[in-house]
C-alpha cells in the first residue's frame, strides 16, 4: 500500500487541507435487511450485526472510534401497514450500551412500535482510535 | 514496510475482495438479562472476506486488551500487524471473542447453554415470536 503525504489537496483552483477531507470522510456504513434471517448487504468498517430483538440491531465496528462521541445516522423503509410504511432510526445513546466499538439502532413504525425493516441504511462519522 | 491503519486496510480490501456471506450465525443469551430474548450475531460479508484473505485484521488479543483501555487513550488494534488468512470457522471464533462480551463466551459458569454457533438454516425466518426466542436447552436449537 502506498501513502501520499500532503498537507493540502488542490485541483489547481481550489485548495483544502488534507485533514478536512480525512476527518470529514465517513468512517463506517452499512445497508442491513432486518427481516427474515437478518443480513448485511454491504458495508465498510463493520464486523457484525447483532439481532437483539424486533427492530433492535447492534452494529459493531472493525476499527473502533476514539470515544463514544461519534455521530451516526440512518434511515429505514419497507415495513408497510396501516401505521405507516417507514421506520426510523433513533439513537439509543443512553440505553443501548453504546461503546467506542458498537451501538444499537432501533427501528419503529410511526405508532412507535418496534418493527423489522427491509432496508436499514446507516452511516457513522467521527474520530477513529 | 508499514502496515498502516486498520481502517486504511479495510478500505483497500473492499476494493479487491468479493464479500462473503457466512453460512453460520451465533446464538447467545446474556445471563445478566435473563428476560431478554436470545440474540443472533450475523458476520459482516466484507469483514469475513478480509478474514478469509488475511493480512487485513489485527490479532484478536489486541481487541481484548483494548477493552480495558479508557476512551481517548491510544488503542492497540488499529496499528497492530495484521494476521494471516483464517478458515471461516476460525473467523467465527475470532468474531465471537471480538463482538460478544467475555461474560458470555469466557466467564459464564452456569449450566445453561447460552451460546451456540449454528448453520444459518437453523435460524427461523418467521419472526412472529422474535421477542420470545430462547436457546432450546433440550435440543440445543433456537425455539420460541
Amino acid at each position: 500500500m502506498s501513502t501520499i503525504n500532503a498537507a493540502n489537496i488542490t485541483d489547481g483552483t481550489d485548495t483544502v487541507a488534507t485533514g478536512y477531507v480525512v476527518n470529514g470522510s465517513i468512517k463506517a456504513w452499512s445497508n442491513i435487511n432486518q427481516t427474515n434471517t437478518q443480513v448485511i448487504r454491504d458495508s465498510l468498517n463493520t464486523s457484525s450485526l447483532t439481532d437483539d430483538a424486533v427492530g433492535n440491531t447492534r452494529i459493531t465496528y472493525t476499527s473502533a472510534f476514539n470515544n463514544t462521541n461519534y455521530c451516526h445516522f440512518g434511515t429505514s423503509s419497507g415495513t408497510g401497514g396501516a401505521n405507516g410504511d417507514h421506520g426510523f432510526v433513533p439513537h439509543a445513546s443512553g440505553s443501548g450500551n453504546t461503546t467506542s466499538q458498537s451501538h444499537q439502532v432501533r427501528c419503529a413504525r410511526h405508532d412507535a412500535n418496534r418493527t423489522d425493516v427491509e432496508f436499514l441504511m446507516h452511516g457513522t462519522i467521527g474520530d477513529l482510535a | 514496510m508499514t502496515h498502516g491503519h486498520l481502517w486504511d486496510r479495510l478500505s483497500e480490501a473492499k476494493t479487491r475482495l468479493d464479500p462473503v456471506q457466512s453460512k453460520y450465525r451465533v446464538l447467545f443469551e446474556n445471563p445478566a438479562e435473563p428476560e431478554a430474548p436470545a440474540a443472533v450475531l450475523v458476520p459482516d460479508p466484507n469483514w469475513l472476506a478480509a478474514a478469509l484473505a488475511g493480512d487485513v485484521l489485527p490479532p484478536i488479543d489486541t481487541y481484548l486488551r483494548d477493552q480495558n483501555v479508557p476512551d481517548g487513550e491510544p488503542k492497540e488494534h488499529p496499528y497492530a500487524k495484521p494476521v494471516g488468512a483464517m478458515t471461516e470457522e476460525q473467523a467465527i471464533e475470532y468474531l465471537v471473542m471480538k463482538d460478544i462480551s467475555p461474560s458470555i463466551w469466557r466467564d459464564y459458569k452456569g449450566n445453561r447453554t447460552i451460546m451456540k454457533i449454528v448453520p444459518v438454516e437453523l435460524i427461523p425466518s418467521d419472526r412472529s415470536f422474535r421477542n420470545a426466542w430462547k436457546i432450546n436447552q433440550a435440543e440445543e436449537e433456537i425455539a420460541a
